[in-house]
């Protein structure tokens, strides 16, 4: 066969790639199995056009994109999030170099762990002198409250990885471990299904060890963690959230190993056990897969950020009712001036003497070697111990003069911070660039499980590539992209199948809503809700006034109306402020005033807030309606003293646009999201808002009212009742019940008691009531069936209230009328009973917090426990 | 001496808080100097307590308050016996170089104490201070005497102007603060210098208190080298709140108790609670919890001498270890 190597056609020689002195090329390898590989690729490529190829690289990285597979980084001018950039063409291993490498990735996670276990013990590698203490006891990352505490098992490591490279001499080598908390494997499993879903031929007859069932390995492995080993252990992945660089990869990962995903605000701790807060209760968690880092796990203990921990976890750890995985004082592992210590610690611990050759570590507490490192400071990479990212890696060669000398002040203010390796110009693998087929340097993470029963190398490997010409940062944070990884299979070996991993797949019950999702839906609903109200309300009273400004006296109890509705004191409206000065100040401050936390803007922001935090529960399309209503407010808000605001403002367009986008966004809600739980709890909140709203607005006009059967009610009443109509998009409702001028008590019984006007309060306990049976079933367990029971209970009182008499005697009155039925009185009853119904419909609301929200229901102080 | 020290700490949140979570570091330890007869700890609302041992062998309890609440009081009640035992250091002939030299052999079990911390940071300001202050030629012991008097003559005592974030720079130039600030800078100081140190927290029976205690008890006369402080000086202080001290690494194997707001050595009306690198190793009291933005803090210790039963008390010292009696009401 020969290769197609015309100009038109992909050019594929190894040796026509600018290579860097040294360097080795994957692709040339000499090995018989990667040689045939590569062969075939080049014959599979050699078919296609560059541009074709290009084609191919930009559909895969689409669909990336569309998956949302991103790497998220703090830059701005990057934009945040980015997809990580993916490259067709393979990292091929062969299987006897695999092999090789294998045992020495199990050794090197067993001297780790039994490191880690040794210094939370008895610390005797540093009695022996082997490891110098110094370098423990500084690490930030040694957690003194760790030590003593027994792990399940003895295990720390359950994940580690390791970082591999193939020096100039062709061999492959350890550039350094990523021991607590290693990223990748779930870009790894996804880089996999793209390339086999973009250029499917390019891995036909190719004898690839698979990686699909790591996840099932990784779950098989969590669960055997648990303490007492249960195998039906509950896991969790515990991620920082959305905000995460990784947090693909978290979600990933829990959702092909079908677990929970969870923030530490689900999880809560009693009696030293950690539960899972679902709507239908709190869940026991045995194994939790740690993916924060170690040092905001209990925010007690290790004084972390409060936001991130869960308080408590340690002296769950502590008593052994769950596993952390890794251990929370893993983290020590990471420090880079330990691994020059590994091959000690290998034969201490191991008592072997094998491992796989590594980059040597060069630690500057000694005089002479840092003499000798800053006099060829070019030739070598320097990093700090005890931290990771982009920040904490120099290349010599790339530093000027003038950075060197900045960074050898530090490392000679701080010796004990820093460490240095020998620059290595690792090997390439091709890459389609615009120019074409170039080499860029690659490094391989080799991911290893760790259990009770041994360690084992996965097939889980992520290839990370540099993306310019001849650099050597591979590192996603600094902008490296990634390739998959081709482990060749020996045909003499048999396939390392693990047995069908029993019950992963089975055991695909269905994970209840978890209560933070539950809570951010509900709040969200509550907000929007509150917005539209807000802004019909001011659009109202901004027409009364225009169409009458003589009299603004007349509408007091609609200025209270606003104030009641929007959590101010009852006078606030009436202040001179609103009276005298512009219109449009009134419309300024209830609309775009951030400082006015019932202001519109603010309900927005708390809406888009709530949404954030929940974004893997949102279909994209209603993550998107929320966030570009909250984005064009905003910009509103920024251009608030412009005469064009100002107008918007006077003119009430911007009440409309925001009522339209409302609109948009209810819509979306329920054309979009599935009808399940999280969506009714959305539509709880909906008209848990609409509810409280409701009254809290009809009170004020109807606590002013005349008596109706006083002749000729005044012409003010009338004006106040068809406003309050309006203000609760009642009005086309109430004229089509009755065709007459506003009634009270007419009025009253549309407002609450309504069963088909979407707005009444009845409405609206009704639709509550239904969703939470939807969620719940007819048969609740008798901590969901409290918050039912008393919604319907709140539902039938209403249904069958007689409130006629709050408005006109009763008939045996007539005649003698005493003093309770006198009109004022009526009304002060009829407040009263409003305060009632309001003061019960927030008790339902406590309910559906404490019963499925934050569950205080099921953590009764201790006095009423027994 | 026999104490009856009660500790009450009471949080007022301004709206409920939810999944509280703290950690109690308020039962004296047991020492040499020092017997912890009975002890309890009362929290309301009224939840179990986890006990353990940190790093440091501190004694420290744990609660979780996950239901709603509007207070948190805790209300520690401890019966303490103390003795004098001779300074353990008087009398060294060594100077400051020597003592740090002979503090090598046990570096490793030492070198918490000799590295910088959280809170005591060793700053170029630390480090000229140590130099001048504790120079290497200079006697080992009256330089360390010298160093508590300086700290106590030189730095005012007093109560708002620092708290516990601010850094120890600060402290050494305004020459203000607190017992913590003072405990901080002198640890601060040793450190620079090569000497193990460690930080103390506990509480002090302050001539206020000895004064009343003497009243109804009918007993007569202060400690016997405490009266000069007494009457040239100021009261003893520290017990409005507990009190914080240090200790150093003496080349014989001794801590020496050294409290510098009151230029005194640790004495039989010191209490120990807990030591560790500084403050962030043995606060009281260390919490979270959910909820309302605004606490109000308040603190209370009452350290009250009594007198023991003598019979109990030689009991006591006789075994010397007698283990003390640990209560801890849920």
């Amino acid at each position: 066969m020969t290769v197609a190597s015309t100009a038109a056609k992909v050019r594929l020689e190894t040796d026509e790639h600018p290579l860097s002195g040294g360097t080795v090329d994957e692709w040339a390898s000499s090995h018989p199995g990667v040689k045939a590989v590569c062969k075939r690729l080049r014959e599979t490529m050699g078919a296609l056009s560059p541009e074709a190829l290009g084609r191919l690289t930009r559909t895969a990285q689409d669909l990336m994109r569309d998956q949302g597979i991103t790497f998220h980084i703090n830059d701005k001018r990057a934009g945040g999030e980015r997809i990580l950039p993916f490259d067709l063409l393979p990292l091929t291993v062969a299987a006897e170099e695999w092999a090789d490498l294998e045992q020495g990735l199990v050794n090197r996670a067993r001297a780790w762990n039994a490191f880690l276990n040794d210094i939370y013990t008895g610390q005797d590698i540093l009695k022996a002198g082997l490891v110098p203490y110094e370098v423990v006891y500084s690490d930030p990352h040694f957690r003194r409250e760790c030590v003593g505490v027994k792990v399940t098992q003895d295990v720390h490591l359950h994940v580690s990885a390791t970082d591999l490279i193939r020096n100039e001499d062709g061999r492959w080598i350890v550039m350094e471990d990523q021991i607590s908390n290693p990223t990748g494997a779930g870009y790894a499993l996804q880089n996999r299904r793209i390339l086999s879903q973009v250029t499917p031929q390019f891995m036909e007859d190719v004898p690839l060890t698979p990686i699909y069932h790591y996840p099932s390995q990784l779950l098989e492995t969590l669960q055997a963690a648990a303490p007492g080993g249960s195998s039906v252990a509950k896991v969790v992945l515990l991620s920082p959230g959305i905000y995460h660089e990784a947090y693909y990869d978290h979600a990933a990962l829990a959702r092909q190993m079908g677990i929970p995903l969870v923030q530490s605000g689900d999880l809560i701790v009693l009696d030293s056990e950690v539960y899972l807060k679902t709507i239908s209760g709190l869940d026991r968690v045995n194994v939790i897969y740690r993916r924060i880092d170690g040092s905001y796990v209990d925010p007690v203990t290790n004084r972390g950020d409060g936001r991130f921990g869960i308080p408590g976890l340690l002296s769950c750890v502590r008593q052994g009712t769950v596993t952390v995985a890794n251990s929370l004082g893993s983290g020590l592992a990471d420090n880079r001036a330990l691994a020059a210590y590994l091959p000690q610690m290998t034969e201490f611990y191991l008592g072997t003497k094998h491992m796989l050759p590594a980059v040597p570590t060069l630690n500057f507490r000694d005089i002479d070697m840092r003499e000798f490192v800053f006099d060829n400071w070019r030739k070598y990479v320097f990093k700090t111990l005890s931290t990771r990212g982009p920040a904490s890696v120099w290349l010599g060669e790339q530093l000027e003069e003038k950075q060197w000398d900045e960074l050898k002040k530090r490392i000679e203010a701080k010796p004990g911070e820093f460490i240095a390796q020998p620059l290595i110009r690792f090997s390439t693998v091709p890459t389609w660039t615009e120019e074409g087929l170039r080499g860029r340097h690659v490094s391989m993470r080799a991911f290893v499980l760790n259990g009770a029963g041994g360690a084992t190398a996965t097939s889980c490997v992520l290839t990370r590539m540099a993306l310019k010409e001849g650099s050597l940062i591979v590192a996603s944070a600094s902008g490296g992209g990634s390739k998959d990884t081709w482990l060749l299979r020996d045909s003499r070996r048999e396939l390392h199948s693990t047995p069908a991993a029993t019950g992963v797949r089975q055991r695909q019950n269905r994970l209840r809503l978890g209560s933070r999702t539950a809570d951010a839906l509900f709040w969200i609903g509550r907000y929007a809700e509150r917005a539209e109200a807000t802004v019909r309300i001011l659009r109202v009273l901004q027409q009364i006034r225009a169409e009458d400004n003589d009299n603004p006296k007349a509408w007091h109890p609609l200025w209270e109306a606003l104030a009641a509705a929007t959590g101010h004191p009852t006078s606030f409206f009436k202040k001179a402020t609103f009276q005298k000065e512009k219109t449009t100040t009134l419309a300024d401050y209830i609309l775009l005033d951030q400082d006015n936390y019932a202001s519109v803007i603010s309900c927005l922001s708390s809406c888009r807030q709530n949404a954030q935090q929940i974004r893997e529960a949102l279909p994209p399309e209603v993550w998107t309606v929320i966030n570009r209503l909250h984005l064009q407010f905003s910009m509103t808000v920024k251009e608030r003293s412009s005469a064009t605001v100002e107008e918007s403002l006077r003119e009430m367009t911007l009440h409309s646009d925001v009522l339209t986008a409302l609109d948009e966004l209810s819509g979306s809600m329920e054309k979009h999201m599935v009808h399940d739980d999280a969506w009714n709890f959305w539509r709880i909140g909906r008209f848990m808002e609409s509810g409280v709203f409701t009254l809290l607005t009809m009170k004020q006009v109807f606590l002013k009212r005349n008596d109706e059967r006083q002749p000729a009610s005044s012409l003010t009443e009338d004006i106040n009742l068809d406003a309050l109509l309006r203000m609760l998009a009642g009005q086309y409702a109430y004229r089509s019940y009755y065709k007459s001028r506003p009634v009270a008590s007419q009025v009253a019984l549309l407002l609450l008691q309504d069963e088909r006007f979407p707005r009444s309060l009845l409405f609206s306990l009704q639709e509550m009531v239904r969703s939470l049976r939807q969620i719940f079933g007819e048969r609740a367990t008798p901590l969901a069936e409290t918050p039912i029971r008393y919604a319907q209970h709140l539902a039938s009182d209403l249904a069958y209230a007689d409130i006629a008499p709050y408005f006109s005697p009763a008939f045996s009155e007539v005649e003698e009328p005493n003093p309770d039925a006198l009109p004022r009185a009526r009304t002060k009853q009829f407040a009263e009973w409003l305060d009632t119904l309001t003061q019960r419909l927030l008790n339902f609301n406590s309910l559906i917090a404490d019963h499925y929200l934050n569950h205080q229901a099921a953590t009764p102080p201790q006095a009423e426990r027994d | 001496m026999h104490f009856q020290i009660v500790h009450t700490t009471e949080y007022d949140y301004s709206a409920p808080a939810v999944e509280s979570y703290t950690e109690l570091r308020v039962r004296p330890r047991n020492t040499l100097k020092q017997v912890v007869v009975s002890h309890t700890t009362e929290v309301n609302p009224q939840v179990p307590l986890e006990t353990y041992t940190d790093y440091y062998g501190n004694f420290v309890e744990a609660m979780s308050v996950p239901f709603r609440h509007r207070s948190l009081t805790v209300t520690s009640r401890s019966t303490v016996e103390t003795r004098l035992l001779p300074d353990g250091f008087s009398g060294l002939d060594l100077t400051v170089s020597e003592a740090v030299r002979l503090c090598w052999p046990r570096r490793m079990e030492l070198y918490d104490f000799l590295m910088p911390s959280e809170h005591v940071p060793l700053s170029p300001t630390v480090e000229e201070l140590a130099t001048k202050l504790l120079p290497s030629s200079a006697p080992f012991v009256e330089t360390v005497l010298g160093l508590n008097q300086y700290l106590f003559k030189t730095f005012k005592y007093e109560s708002g102007v620092t708290d516990i974030s601010t850094p120890i720079d600060q402290v050494i130039e305004t020459r203000r603060g607190v017992c913590q600030d003072f405990a901080h800078v002198m640890i601060a100081l040793f450190r620079a210098a090569g000497l193990p140190a460690r930080y103390v927290s506990g509480y002090i029976e302050t001539d206020a208190a000895a004064l009343r205690s003497e009243r109804r008890n009918g007993a007569a006369g202060l400690l016997p080298g405490f009266d000069e402080d007494v009457e040239e000086e100021a009261k003893l202080i520290g017990a409005t709140a507990s009190h914080a001290w240090v200790e150093v690494y003496c080349p014989n194997g001794h801590w020496i108790g050294l409290d510098p707001t009151n230029n005194i050595l640790e004495s039989e009306r010191h209490v120990q609670i807990g030591v560790g690198r500084d403050y962030a190793d043995v606060p009281p009291l260390r919490g979270v919890y959910k909820g309302a933005q605004q606490q109000l803090l308040s603190v209370k210790v009452s350290v009250r001498r009594s007198t023991g039963d003598p019979r109990l008390t030689q009991a006591l010292w006789a075994s010397n270890q007698a283990p003390a009696q640990i209560q801890s009401q849920g």
